[in-house]
């Protein structure tokens, strides 16, 4: 028996040795769409590539995966790949899935906050990834005053339990869920208050990207031609990635891809593309913000030629 | 002899001499584990990690102070008779199997962000140890005294303060050094969850990438650890000095 | 003799779960202020019979009649069993304590019967600083401070070297003369092995059978009250010994 599944464990593998991973850092949902259409419709396939989509989870530390050869191709968020470089690991991003972050936060519309600002100078409860760049950003910014910051544990569930209770946010997925509970969720981008970062991009090695300028092209043409097709229609690629998710309705699946769409679409370039001005301002607010230790050159840490 | 108790630093210098070469070597990158120079400077320099490190050893030592008192209760109430033992020992090993990982958020929901959330991760990590060495302390008393002090009418109070916790003694006091490691496990893990202290130090080190910075709070944490068990077992040799010949002078 | 302080009528004793009968009907009369010592062979059930007059056993059946329902009784195992954390003086002075007396009358009773003992000196040390016999004195001790009617000794001398299992047996003898010139006798109820240790310190030797016990032989020793090292010399302590060995002998024991 040993010998059998040993066999097969090895025929399986030199099978999919062609398999490239791509590692996500959330559960299945719309803000991958456009990858799991490219691999459903075999968008792949026909430029020789076997992509593998691997789901994650909170806390999955895609960065460190991916900057030690675990993984070849990761979704991690610009400061990730700023600060992996900052601490000596070559990531570079090919892709970005929005060309607007829609981290936010969610207040409860019976508040009455009408700003960010606003916000601040109440003594709600907040819960937010401490450390993150956004959270360090409102801070240095407004002040956290009076708000009693907490732990973020993912899910709404402390939202819809209490009105003084605000949580970071992707726009395109809490809200909506709160909404279903039957809450009033409020949201305030974080990028209207001047911190805009690529929150959703697709990143790899330096050596890696360097080594294989066709693959990185082609995948590029692929992610393209995905997040193309999804915002064309998502309700086939829903259903399936519904199935790897349950915890989300479909109907929420939908909504969201429909909320997201502004966000992913850019304006005068192609899906996907980066601007060095983005990627240099927000390196050097990362510094300001004594979260990288030097001024970093942003034109290493991201390819976008195409 | 004496020289004997220093033997333990040898191989911690020379595993830290060695990490130190490798990083520098760049044999080991510097972002998956950190270098010994980098965490001491986190360590000599950032005031916060020292602040979280007040406030874990405070929650953690309420915290614990909870295990030993509810602890021995739990463990003498147990102990009282075999009816309530079967009844009720069964629900104990409950604090022992519990994942406290996954029931961690919902700590949040009964007791609130902050230190409550702390306090009772806790006590319900360390708890058992104390209940079962105090169980099974009073337990293991020696059957001759009990008939003694049956012999003098002695109370059932009498029996337990002057006989049996006396004699549990130095079963206790194991389970509590068991108990003050798992404490501060659980008032990390507490942290996590609850938020402020070394485990929110970690969590937000980890979203910025400081391993440095995860290193430096893991190594006072296991140093609070240390501080702990370094206590108790100071505290134990004091209280059983006149048990055994071997603990004497 | 006086009358009975302990009437012993038809006590038999059986444990349950398959171990038997180890106790055949016994009756049996003690007076007042008598050294009766139960001889007999390891697991014969002189235990069991000193349980049970303690009162911490219940015999399966028969009954033990104590005079007056009021004997003040005391109890030396064959370990010292003293409390480790407690040092000689308290070790001596806690049945006083269970009983409720203060704390300076208990320790001054305590020292009386420690200094008769021979262990003025040491009240402030612990169990773990005392060597054997010591600690045998103090379990001797702590049984006397109540000032008992009656003294049961399980093998207190077995586990000691014979050196000074004599010394103490001297000194108990001591002190039970004592007792009883002073008009408050005390009865003494010894459980050995040892058929020398038997007869130097008894008055009347219960000779029992192995499992289940029954009385081979009731023996009054007729050697002279005033006994010291001299008399294990004497031919009749000798004689003594060889009449109870042969006992054991004719029935099958040796």
């Amino acid at each position: 028996m040993k010998v059998i599944s040993f066999l097969l464990f090895f025929l399986q593998s030199t099978a999919f040795a062609s398999d490239l991973e791509l590692a996500l850092n959330w559960k299945p949902e719309p803000e991958f769409g456009g990858f799991y259409l490219a691999n459903l419709k075999g968008l792949d396939a026909k430029k020789g590539i076997q992509l593998k989509i691997v789901p994650g989870g909170a806390g999955q530390p895609v960065a460190q995966m991916l900057a030690n050869g675990k993984v070849p191709l990761g979704i991690v968020s610009a400061d990730e790949v700023l600060m992996a470089r900052d601490r000596g690991a070559d990531l570079v991003a090919i892709f970005a899935v929005y060309q607007t972050s829609p981290v936010g936060l969610m207040t409860h519309e019976e508040k009455g906050f009408k700003s960010l600002e606003d916000f601040f100078k109440s003594d709600s409860t907040l819960a937010i990834q401490k450390g993150m760049p956004a959270a360090v950003f409102m801070e240095r910014k407004y002040g956290y005053g009076k708000v009693k910051v907490v732990p973020y544990q993912g899910g709404v569930g402390g939202f819809i339990r209490d009105k003084n209770f605000a949580q970071q946010c992707f726009v395109t997925s809490e809200p909506l869920l709160a909404k279903k509970q039957g809450a009033k969720p409020k949201t305030f981008l974080v990028s209207e208050s001047g911190f805009d970062p690529y929150v959703e991009v697709v990143a790899a090695k330096g050596e890696f990207v360097r080594k294989n300028p066709k693959l990185i092209q082609d995948l590029v043409e692929i992610f393209q031609a995905g997040w193309a097709a999804y915002q064309e229609d998502f309700e086939e690629t829903n259903k399936v990635m519904n199935g790897l998710n349950p915890a989300m309705t479909l109907e929420v699946f939908n909504e969201s891809a429909k909320v997201q769409k502004p966000f992913v679409q850019p304006v005068g370039s192609k899906i996907g593309t980066m601007k060095l001005e983005r990627w240099q301002k927000f390196a050097d607010q990362l510094f300001e913000m004594k979260l990288i230790s030097k001024k970093a050159k942003a034109q290493e840490a991201f390819v976008s030629k195409f | 002899m004496k020289n004997l108790r220093f033997l333990p630093l040898i191989p911690l210098i020379l595993g830290l001499a060695l990490l130190q070469f490798l990083v520098n070597r760049q044999a080991i990158p510097s972002y998956l584990f950190p270098a010994p120079y980098q965490v001491w400077e986190v360590l000599m320099t950032d005031g916060q990690i020292w602040a979280a490190l007040r406030d874990t050893s405070l929650n953690a030592c309420l915290g614990f102070l909870l295990t030993l008192v509810a602890g021995a209760c739990l463990g003498t109430g147990l102990a009282s008779s075999r009816w309530i033992e079967k009844m009720f020992y069964p629900y104990a090993v409950f604090f022992q199997t519990v994942p406290i990982i996954a029931i961690a958020p919902l700590l949040v929901i009964w007791f609130g962000y902050g230190q409550p959330t702390v306090i009772a991760s806790t006590f319900i990590v360390s708890v058992f140890p104390m209940i079962a060495a105090t169980l099974d302390g009073i337990r293991s008393t020696d059957q001759n005294l009990l008939d003694l002090f049956r012999l003098y009418r002695a109370t059932r109070l009498q029996r337990l303060l002057k006989l049996q916790l006396p004699f549990a003694l130095p079963s206790i006091l194991t389970g509590a050094r068991i108990a003050s490691g798992l404490a501060v496990i659980g008032a990390i893990v507490g942290e996590f969850v609850g938020g402020g202290g070394l485990g929110g130090i970690v969590d937000e080190s980890l979203a910025q990438q400081r391993v440095d910075r995860v290193f430096a709070a893991v190594t006072l944490a296991a140093g609070l650890g240390w501080v702990f068990f370094a206590v108790l077992n100071g505290l134990s040799r004091v209280l059983l000095r006149n048990w055994h010949a071997s603990q004497r002078g | 003799m006086s009358e009975a302080v302990l009437k012993l009528s038809g006590i038999q004793h059986s444990f349950p779960g398959g171990a038997g009968q180890v106790l055949s009907p016994l009756d049996l009369d003690i007076p007042t202020g008598q050294f009766l010592t139960f001889l007999g062979p390891s697991g014969s059930g002189k235990s069991t019979i000193l349980r049970i007059v303690a009162g911490l056993l219940k015999a399966t059946s028969g009954q033990v009649q104590e005079k007056g329902n009021l004997c003040k009784k005391a109890f030396v195992f064959q370990d010292a069993e003293l409390l480790p954390w407690r040092n000689v003086l308290d070790n001596a002075a806690l049945p006083l304590e269970i009983q409720g007396v203060d704390l300076d009358d208990r320790r001054k009773a305590a020292q009386t019967v420690l200094q008769d003992l021979g262990l003025g000196d040491s009240l402030s040390l612990y169990p773990s600083q005392l060597s054997g016999g010591m600690k045998m004195r103090v379990s001797l001790a702590r049984a006397l401070v109540t000032q008992p009617d009656l003294l049961l000794m399980d093998e207190p001398f077995a586990a000691l070297d014979e050196v000074i299992r004599f010394r103490l047996a001297e000194h108990l003898r001591e002190i039970w003369l004592k007792c009883n010139r002073s008009g408050k006798p005390l009865t003494v109820l010894f459980v050995t092995h040892s058929m020398t240790e038997a007869v130097f310190l008894s008055q009347r030797i219960l000779v029992l059978s192995s499992k289940p016990a029954r009385v081979l032989l009731d023996h009054t020793v007729g050697i002279s009250e005033s006994r010291d090292q001299a008399t294990r010399a004497d031919p009749a302590f000798a004689r003594e010994v060889h009449q109870i060995y042969s006992v054991f002998q004719k029935a099958g024991e040796a």
